[in-house]
């Protein structure tokens, strides 16, 4: 898939989703209404036209490529390699999501620094503990100086 | 006014604010540095520990970290070859070429000097700009205002990123978004799908990490190091008296800066550009490109200066003129401030402690870049991936501190996934953020516009005639913006340079 088509497919789900919003706002009282449902009218209808423009544009394109006269298009690149990417370095933000659900965020911290640095770095042991360390002496700091909050783990929660 | 701005400046000499100030500028300083986190994500990132500091103390943080992030991408610009923001495109053109020459020291020094300058004259401008939009501020109702919400929207919409369109669904959809939650008018809750979390509408401090600070995460996890071979070669003097040779040009790239800050919508690289390419239009001799120590004071001068200049629609009518103007205004709702023109009558004391901040914060912030580019020349390599987890720690401690609650991560997931996609299509999202600071003020004047005036008596205000008529002149605008473009295309293709985003 190319970026172009992305776009395209993009401007159509906001165009479903400014549509369904719209539709909704008409459930509200008349003073709760007016504002969602004139903005979401006013949405849909951009994402309507741009929808169409984007596809005008990517057919037009298209049709110059096949006639071997490339115009330049700066989105008609695949995304397939740099979503990979991506999706596998959003996956790290997922895993420190899991491990704080799992073991709360003091804890879910260390073990996602500990796993990171080892994995994706070339800190050497003791590195990875000064950074560790580093992290926990931050967070021991904002603790006692601001009045935060952390989540505790589901894992403590049951064993209290 | 000469009264209250002394005190103001009393205000910020305290110990702590001053400190508070300085925690600022390191950070602005770091974030300059490296190269993927601009002030928007800084100050996004800061704004989670906002919460029960005084106003002064939290203006001098914010505006303290904001002030030298476009000094301090300098040292990356010049030293590395890559910018450190991307108001910093301009300077490695020149500022590259000339560490290439072993004139790395004479060119950081320009940039530091000029970046002050253009810091000062941009807070000297806002400074001036008050007094003269009192008179036009008290002539506003709340139709001009919600007229002003569109006009915002509308800018921002259509001058940032490359397709018209897309921008101002963005910011609809940020207006969309504002609205979740209990409405402001009638005891109902709209969009919460029946959840408990959404009935106290959608955090923005979430909205802010999820669609600013989370791509960036994920786009440095895939940047390379960055190696650098210069020395401090040169003399840092000599950039100092480049730019007192050079003040007319300090003094023009300053006044582009601030007025192109002023528009709403228009980028750091913007003003930039336009600095370069007009001191390349008027200087003699030029050998921009190549290493003239002019192509790095025009428009150092001006991303400066830009602050200044974006402070003005922000401060003064409650319109952001840029990303990170958009976060401070955030950070404004956090401490309990509307800003808009009560920032002149109320708390006119807040507004000129932030001028003060900005000409202090630009002078010490100097003095600080200055220190720390020597040890920075010895670095010779720099891996940005490393500091993720750092900031990643930051983000997650920030995200739980808007609502206590699960929801908050899960939300954070969201808006991380959703500007990630958008950011990798090409799809702007200042003004979808832009569009949920204002949405809560727009609906509200036009509800008090709705209940005080008939349609007719409505439409026919002048001032809304006169919004209304810029609105239609910024469609018209965004046209030629993009013929522009084009123009600006052509013309540093030609030269082999690079070209402008």
């Amino acid at each position: 898939m190319t970026k172009s088509k992305a776009s395209i497919l993009l401007s159509a789900l906001f165009f479903v989703l400014f549509s369904s919003l719209c539709i909704m706002s008409t459930q509200y009282s008349q003073m709760a209404m007016y504002f969602p449902f004139f903005i979401s009218l006013m949405a849909s209808i951009a994402a309507f036209c741009n929808t169409i423009l984007e596809y005008v544009k990517y057919r037009r394109v298209k049709r110059n490529d096949e006639a071997e006269e490339p115009i330049e298009n700066e989105y008609d690149t695949p995304i397939q390699y740099e979503t990979i990417v991506a999706a596998k370095n959003f996956l790290w933000i997922l895993f420190y999501l899991i491990a704080i659900f799992l073991v709360g965020f003091v804890v879910g911290t260390a073990v996602f620094l500990l796993a990171f640095f080892k994995f994706k770095t070339d800190f050497n042991w003791l590195k990875i503990a000064i950074a560790i360390a580093v992290v926990m002496g931050f967070i021991y700091f904002l603790e006692t100086l601001l009045p935060l909050h952390w989540p505790s783990g589901i894992l403590f929660d049951i064993f209290q | 006014m000469f009264d209250a701005a002394i005190h103001a400046l009393m205000v910020l000499l305290d110990p702590v604010r001053l400190l508070f100030m300085f925690l600022g500028l390191i950070m602005g300083i770091i974030i300059g540095i490296l190269p993927g986190l601009g002030g928007m994500t800084g100050m996004a990132l800061l704004l989670p520990f906002l919460f029960g500091m005084d106003p002064y103390t939290a203006m001098a943080l914010l505006i303290g970290m904001v002030a030298i992030t476009h000094t301090s991408d300098s040292i990356t610009s010049i030293l590395f070859g890559v910018p450190g923001t991307s108001g910093a495109q301009c300077t490695v053109m020149d500022g590259y070429p000339l560490a290439q020459k072993g004139e790395a020291a004479r060119a950081l020094g320009a940039a530091f000097i000029s970046s002050m300058f253009g810091g000062i004259v941009g807070a000297v401008i806002l400074f001036v700009s008050i007094p003269m939009a009192k008179p036009i501020i008290n002539t506003f109702g709340s139709p001009e205002l919600f007229m002003l919400c569109l006009f915002g929207i509308c800018m921002i919409g259509v001058f940032t990123g490359k397709r018209r369109l897309r921008g101002i669904m963005a910011g609809l959809f940020g207006l969309l978004v504002g609205t979740v939650g209990a409405a402001p008018a009638a005891p109902e809750y709209r969009y919460t799908f029946g959840l408990l979390y959404l009935e106290n509408g959608v955090a923005l401090i979430l909205v802010t990490l999820g669609l600013f600070a989370i791509p960036e995460m994920i786009g440095l996890l895939s940047s390379s190091a960055m190696k650098s071979t210069a020395k401090l070669a040169g003399s840092s003097w000599q950039g100092f008296k480049d730019v007192l040779k050079n003040k007319w040009l300090v003094l023009q790239g300053s006044a582009i800066g601030t007025f192109v800050g002023f528009l709403p919508g228009l980028g750091g690289s913007i003003a930039d550009w336009a600095a370069y390419t007009l001191a390349k239009k008027t200087v003699k001799n030029e050998q921009f490109g190549k290493g003239d120590i002019r192509g790095i004071i025009a428009p150092e001068s001006s991303n400066n200066a830009k602050e200044g200049g974006s402070l003005i629609p922000t401060l003064l009518f409650g319109i952001p003129g840029s990303g990170t103007t958009a976060v401070l205004l955030l950070g404004f709702m956090l401490l309990g401030i509307q800003a808009g023109p009560k920032m002149i009558t109320d708390h006119l004391d807040i507004t000129l402690t932030i001028v003060w901040t900005l000409v202090l914060a630009n002078i010490f912030g100097t003095a600080l870049c200055f220190l720390i580019s020597k040890p920075m020349s010895k670095v010779r390599s720099i891996n940005p991936n490393k500091l993720v987890p750092f900031v990643l720690v930051i983000i997650f401690i920030g995200a739980y501190q808007a609502t206590n609650d699960w929801g908050d991560y899960i939300l954070l997931m969201c808006f991380g996934v959703l500007g990630w996609v958008m950011r990798d299509l090409g799809w702007p999202r200042i003004p979808f953020i832009i569009g949920i600071i204002l949405s809560q003020s727009a609906e509200r004047y036009l509800f008090l516009s709705l209940q005080r005036y008939e349609a007719w008596e409505l439409l026919s205000r002048p001032g809304v005639i006169i919004i209304g008529l810029l609105i239609l002149l910024t469609f018209l605008g965004g046209i030629l913006s993009n013929k522009l473009k084009a123009i600006f295309h052509t013309f540093f293709n030609k030269k082999g340079a690079g070209v402008p985003s």
